[in-house]
């Protein structure tokens, strides 16, 4: 039935066009902020609208790593978030854990306070966090950061994480502690290996969040030494001129590891979707 | 091997009883099963002896220890489950080992053991498979020899085979049967399928809403059912129930029904008098059609389901159905009148207040005689 075909072929291609058309939109600041990178400093403004400029350079990566302290909060952004990211998701598997497999007192009112933790703007909470750091010596340093991101993190990855270890059957735990594990080495051999796929995305969610945070930095960090990179890109903005070649350039560099992590994660990424569908 | 006794075992969860005073004595290398109706407790039963729910009341014991407080790794039982639980990041393989990689078995043996049961099983070739590679089959028999590796001192079946189509279950039952015969293990087997139970039992447990309604061999069960209950769920398909009254008729007890025929005793029963409500349990194989002549009770063909080796007539007897079991091709049409010929030797009298069985008193077997009708 050629009929048949001719409309699969025109759905199909409808479905590609639409993918593309939104992948367009949402890359094309990238490629915004990668061909702002490479035009020389003359041409930007008198080739601002060109899609491509007519010369390219690379100085503007050289100036940002030999002028500016942009590898420092780089350094400082990977610690911050890679520590949140760990100590997040350690965190929220734990909890998760803990909410989808046993019954305990309270339950119901930690997770409802964990739901209303996410409702507040965080520009409420600036002020009184500001407050509690500031005495605690935990201002200006990156370890008040890693804190204070874990805090805002967990709740959100607690509930990712329950949903991970529910989409496990709970045959397979109780089939291996009947098996001779104790809860804890059921848990160790059987239900991690299977929530790996979770784990991670908790992590790349984790990580992106805190790569990309900029407001609590911004509050926290007034100390160049210790600013991780989106407070560092401000420093390209000075009172007489924004300095858009470096900046662009600092925000390609910053795109590195979060395309790194995903493409590292990414198979665990495309197994957690599929793993809960295909039980026991 | 090991017995299994359950000494008023009970099991609430919140406020709902599951499992009211449960007492079995399961024997060593014995196999029972635990028949019931969905949601009568038989996993919940199961699990308990396996430590996965904590009792409400009781004991159990697995041989001679208590094992109430005793952690489920600690009580040496193989459970299989009606999902398989395989473990899908594993292969075949560590699947069969895993228990005896916990106990920390050297490698060269666990490989020894896994290969030795998984040739008995027709696994052989599928040892590098992950198990979502695998047939349902295949996967009901790696979740076998996953509980055969060690030699626990029972095994639990959770509706093993209910997953299975229905040629792949007669298999399956067969090797389970053997697995038993050459394994002598203490076996407690759950499913709702009355042929598997009739078949592979050495005693089956007949539980409802929680409470054990008969525990005998299934041939007792089949022949002598303790209650309504147990004589309408067990047989497929099932007893008929006829509404009668006790009377005398010319010096002879006999069961009176709502429309007036009359079903001769031949049999001397317990506890019989005469004005006593009596629901009158005839199985479908126990009553024929007549050719002629007026049987013990007419009826109005309302259905009939020839399975090719027998025939499933169900007719209308004042306004119950009841089900004629036929091996012979009736030949009858629907809505024709039928006379219905019922096997008096083969009545089950239940009093209908109780519903418990009245006893046939052995005196009265010894004269047969053919009653009326022919
Ligand atoms: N965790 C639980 N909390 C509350 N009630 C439960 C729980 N587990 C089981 N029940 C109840 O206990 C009863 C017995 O359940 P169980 O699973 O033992 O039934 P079953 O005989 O195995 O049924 P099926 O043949 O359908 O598997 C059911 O009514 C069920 O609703
Ligand atoms: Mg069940």
């Amino acid at each position: 039935m050629p009929d048949v075909t001719k409309t699969d072929y025109i759905k199909l291609f409808a479905h590609r066009f639409a993918i593309l058309l939104y992948l367009i939109f949402s890359l094309f600041p990238l490629y915004w902020l990668l061909k702002i990178a490479v035009t020389p400093d003359k041409l930007l403004y008198s080739e601002g609208v060109k899609m491509w400029p007519s010369k390219l350079t690379w100085v503007n990566f050289e100036l940002v790593f030999t002028q500016s302290e942009f590898p420092t909060f780089f350094i400082n952004s990977a610690i911050v978030s890679s520590a949140t990211a760990l100590l997040t998701t350690l965190i929220a598997a734990a909890a998760g854990y803990a909410f989808c497999r046993f019954k305990f007192r309270g339950k119901l009112i930690i997770s409802a306070l964990l739901l209303i933790t996410q409702m507040f703007p965080l520009v409420m909470v600036l002020a009184p966090i500001y407050k509690i750091m500031a005495p605690l010596g935990l201002t200006n340093s990156l370890l008040g950061l890693v804190i204070i991101y874990t805090a805002f993190n967990v709740p959100f990855a607690v509930f990712l994480m329950q949903s991970f270890f529910e989409g496990i059957p709970r045959d397979l735990e109780e089939s291996a502690m009947v098996e001779g594990c104790s809860r804890f080495t059921a848990l160790r051999k059987v239900i991690i290996p299977l929530t790996l796929p979770g784990m991670a995305a908790t992590l790349g969610f984790v990580f992106t969040a805190a790569w990309s945070e900029m407001l609590f930095a911004l509050m926290l960090i007034s100390d160049s030494s210790v600013s991780t990179f989106p407070v560092g890109l401000l420093n390209f903005v000075s009172k007489f001129a924004v300095q858009w070649g470096q900046m662009m350039a600092a925000g390609v560099l910053a795109l590195i590891p979060a395309c790194i992590f995903f493409v590292f994660i990414q198979r665990y990424l495309v197994q957690g979707l599929t793993a809960g569908a295909v039980k026991g | 091997m090991a017995s299994i006794t359950l000494n008023n075992l009970s099991k609430h969860f919140d406020k709902t009883q599951v499992l009211k005073n449960i007492n079995i004595e399961m024997l060593e290398g014995e196999f029972v099963v635990l028949v019931g109706p969905s949601g009568c407790g038989k996993s919940t039963l199961l699990r308990s002896i396996a430590g996965l729910e904590q009792i409400s009341g009781g004991d159990i014991f697995i041989g001679e220890t208590k094992v109430n407080e005793l952690a489920p790794k600690d009580r040496d039982i193989s459970m299989v489950f009606q999902s398989y639980a395989l473990y899908p990041h594993m292969s075949v393989e560590r699947n069969m080992g895993f228990s005896l990689e916990v106990q920390k078995v050297p490698k060269a043996q666990i490989k020894k053991i896994v290969s030795e049961v998984a040739e008995s099983l027709g696994l052989s070739q599928l040892l590098d498979r992950k198990p979502k590679a695998l047939s349902g089959g295949q996967r009901q028999r790696v979740a076998m020899g996953r509980a055969i590796v060690r030699h626990p001192k029972a095994f639990l079946f959770d509706e093993p085979l209910s997953n299975l189509d229905a040629q792949l279950r007669v298999q399956m039952r067969l090797e389970i049967k053997a697995l038993h015969q050459r394994l002598k293990s203490t076996i407690v087997y759950v499913t709702h399928d009355q042929v598997e139970a009739m078949t592979l039992a050495d005693r089956i447990v007949v539980l409802n809403a929680g409470v054990i309604q008969q525990v005998g061999p299934p041939l007792e069960i089949y022949d002598r059912p303790a209650n309504l209950f147990v004589a309408g769920f067990m047989g497929s398909p099932s007893m008929n129930f006829i509404n009668t009254q006790v009377i005398m008729d010319r010096g002879q007890l006999c069961l009176q029904t709502t429309s007036g025929d009359k079903l001769p005793l031949v049999h001397q029963y317990q506890n019989l008098q005469v004005g006593m409500h009596i629901s009158c349990g005839i199985r479908p194989e126990h009553v024929s059609i007549l050719d002629s002549g007026f049987g013990h009770l007419q009826g109005r063909v309302n259905a009939l389901e020839p399975t090719g080796i027998s025939e499933q007539i169900y007719c209308d007897y004042q306004g119950e159905n009841l089900c004629i079991y036929s091996m012979q091709r009736s030949g009858c049409k629907e809505n024709q009148a039928i006379a219905l010929q019922l096997d008096v030797h083969k009545l089950h009298l239940f009093s209908e207040q109780t519903g418990l069985r009245l006893q046939q008193l052995p005196d009265a077997i010894a004269e047969y005689k053919v009653v009326s009708g022919e």
